[in-house]
């Protein structure tokens, strides 16, 4: 059962992800040539935000 | 469980990514493998061939995503599954008994990448015997992989993994394999997505204007002066998809602080609110350029504005998570979330770089090809280091003579490894020459500023003092500034390395070079150094030399 839980969440995380990393298109929506900048940007942020909630 | 049973295995915590070096190294090379022969050969035209044998080794991109999906969902443990298949004590095991599989790889390999090349590019043998081409195809592949995963570790310790961990790996096959599959029914979605979002950019837009131009079959919507065309991949899709994987690596990161299933409700709501943000990003568009700016809205803000909404969700949807207890596990004590030492070093030190990709985002997305509000970028480095003045009290920012040469020898190595046909900011003289030359001189000054003076500080803050000790320990702080260990050197050099896009090898190369420099006497002040003399010698390359494209 702890396998199968596992597996599901797992496969929850990348249902998520398929439509981008399998979808193979370059489309204008979100701009890729600005990939880092933008992920860098919410990972920067998330970062942030978890230090201070995270303090005690 | 344990693979051998006359060997213990140690703790999770004792166990050093650098004792895989054998097996990464290998991993590295297959992914160099995979790279060179996705971007050399190309498949269309295989996948309309006449005969099955062809198109099916024209689905190959296929069974690579199928193989991902499944290896990912296989090896997402990381360390605990690792930890279980193979014992410490063997984990780098003999480097002689593998040598003969990896030479054997080196051939296979270069087999099959000749027969790739035949095979993909055609001919009249390949034309008359598809079957035989397909069966050499495929097992000089199979060869290839199986000596690939024999150099790795031996048979023996593939086959009791495999008997050991088969409920895994059957749950795994079939759960890559419905994602995999999902990914390409989502596919099938964007048209429909995209006559939703049609109909509700008309409906918005229709209250905003009274001569609304429109056409259903093609998807084209704006005014007289201004329309465009919602094309299936800008139907909100990419959002969604963004918005809903950096969702669900949140909720299972942090699955204990959170309370399920009631956290789950954050994933269709952050796809719906995204997906009308995007309608937003569309009809703002339309907007922008009806508005005598279609150079800004057809430029920055097309490029931009998808980010922004991005990350501007995304946050917001971490705060909501923090603050409102009913997606939380257990209601936080009031001192939870007070400003604690650990918040003050990451906002110190991160918060600089933030702050500057945050304003480059903006000023990005209202110009028009060129930045003329790149002096937002210096005023919000400025901006965050003085409210966090008192944290870099705490560095050593004295500066060495052996500073300066690194900065000067990186100098030397990012011209020399700069590639010809590089054309970024070819648009700089033309844009600088259209406007009074004082206000040329003066944007020149600014950029030059924030080049050589707030970019490195930034940077090396963020990568250097940040990323570096973050690589190690959660807690920063119990890392001492310019502790060497391998993983935080690559690791962060490679981070520095990405954030330079095409330049990402020269990127690289700089920050282990920066890195070296923080590490030779631990001070702050010889990384920034470095990092400034280098940029400070670009901007006088370009000034002298007349190539834009290389002020990064």
């Amino acid at each position: 059962m702890k396998v199968a839980a596992y597996v599901l969440g797992v496969s929850i995380v990348m249902l998520s992800a398929a439509s981008h990393a399998f979808a193979g298109t370059v489309a204008p929506e979100i701009d890729p040539s600005s990939i880092a900048g933008g992920l860098g940007l919410l990972a920067g942020g998330v970062l942030i935000a978890r230090a201070r909630w995270r303090s005690k | 469980m344990s693979i051998n049973a006359t060997t213990e295995a140690p703790p999770i915590a004792a166990i050093s990514v650098w004792r895989y070096r054998p097996q990464l190294a290998l991993m590295a090379l297959l992914l160099v493998e995979v790279l060179y022969l996705t971007i050399s050969f190309d498949t269309q035209a295989l996948e309309k061939a006449p005969s099955i044998w062809t198109v099916l080794v024209g689905w190959s991109p296929q069974y690579l995503r199928l193989a991902i999906a499944i290896a990912v969902v296989m090896l997402l443990p990381g360390r605990k599954w690792l930890r279980e298949v193979t014992p410490v004590t063997r984990v780098g095991g003999d480097t002689r008994a593998r040598l003969p599989f990896l030479a054997f790889h080196a051939v296979a390999f270069l087999l099959f990448a000749r027969l790739t090349g035949i095979f993909f590019v055609g001919g009249d043998s390949v034309a008359l015997h598809p079957a035989l081409w397909s069966a050499a195809w495929c097992v000089t592949g199979a060869a290839t992989f199986a000596s690939w995963a024999l150099a790795v570790y031996p048979h023996e310790r593939w086959r009791a993994a495999l008997i050991e961990r088969r409920v895994l790996i059957a749950w795994s096959i079939a759960a890559g394999t419905t994602v995999w599959a999902a990914g390409l029914l989502t596919e099938a979605l964007w048209p429909p997505l995209a006559r939703y979002t049609f109909a509700v950019v008309r409906w918005v837009l229709s209250g905003l204007y009274a001569d609304v131009i429109s056409d259903p079959n093609l998807l084209r919507v704006g005014t007289p002066v201004f329309r465009v065309v919602i094309a299936p991949e800008c139907s909100g899709y990419e959002g969604v998809g963004l918005i809903l994987a950096f969702l669900a690596i949140y909720l299972f990161l942090f699955r204990k602080d959170l309370r399920f299933p009631g956290a789950l409700l954050l994933l269709p709501i952050g796809a719906i609110t995204i997906w009308l943000l995007n309608a937003v990003r569309i009809i703002a568009l339309v907007v922008i350029g009806t508005s005598g700016w279609p150079d800004i809205a057809a430029g920055g803000f097309h490029s931009q504005a998808g980010w922004l909404i991005f990350n501007a969700v995304g946050l917001s949807f971490v705060a909501i998570i923090n603050l409102r207890g009913y997606f939380m596990a257990h209601a936080r004590a009031a001192g939870e979330i007070a400003a604690g030492p650990t918040f003050e070093s990451t906002a110190a030190y991160l918060g600089p770089f933030v702050a500057m990709l945050a304003a480059a985002m903006v000023t990005g997305a209202v110009s028009a090809g060129f930045d003329w509000l790149y002096a937002l970028r210096i005023v919000a480095i400025a901006a965050v280091m003085w409210s966090c003045r008192k944290t870099y009290a705490r560095l050593n920012w004295t500066c060495s003579w052996g500073a300066l040469a690194i900065g000067v020898g990186t100098f030397a190595v990012w011209i020399a490894m700069f590639p010809d046909g590089l054309t970024s900011n070819a648009a700089w003289p033309v844009a600088l020459q259209s406007v009074h030359p004082s206000w040329a001189a003066a944007w020149l000054a600014l950029r030059l500023v924030g080049y050589v003076i707030a970019v490195p500080v930034a940077e090396e803050l963020a990568f250097r003092v940040y990323a570096m000790r973050r690589v190690t320990d959660s807690d920063i702080d119990s890392v001492p500034v310019g502790a060497f260990s391998w993983p935080s050197f690559v690791i962060s050099s490679a981070l520095f390395g990405v954030f330079h896009g095409a330049l990402w090898p020269q990127g690289v190369i700089a920050g282990m070079a920066f890195a070296c420099a923080l590490y030779r006497r631990r001070a702050v002040g010889d990384a920034v150094l470095a990092h400034a003399t280098t940029n400070a010698l670009i901007a006088m390359y370009v000034f002298t030399s007349g190539r834009w494209s290389v002020w990064s």
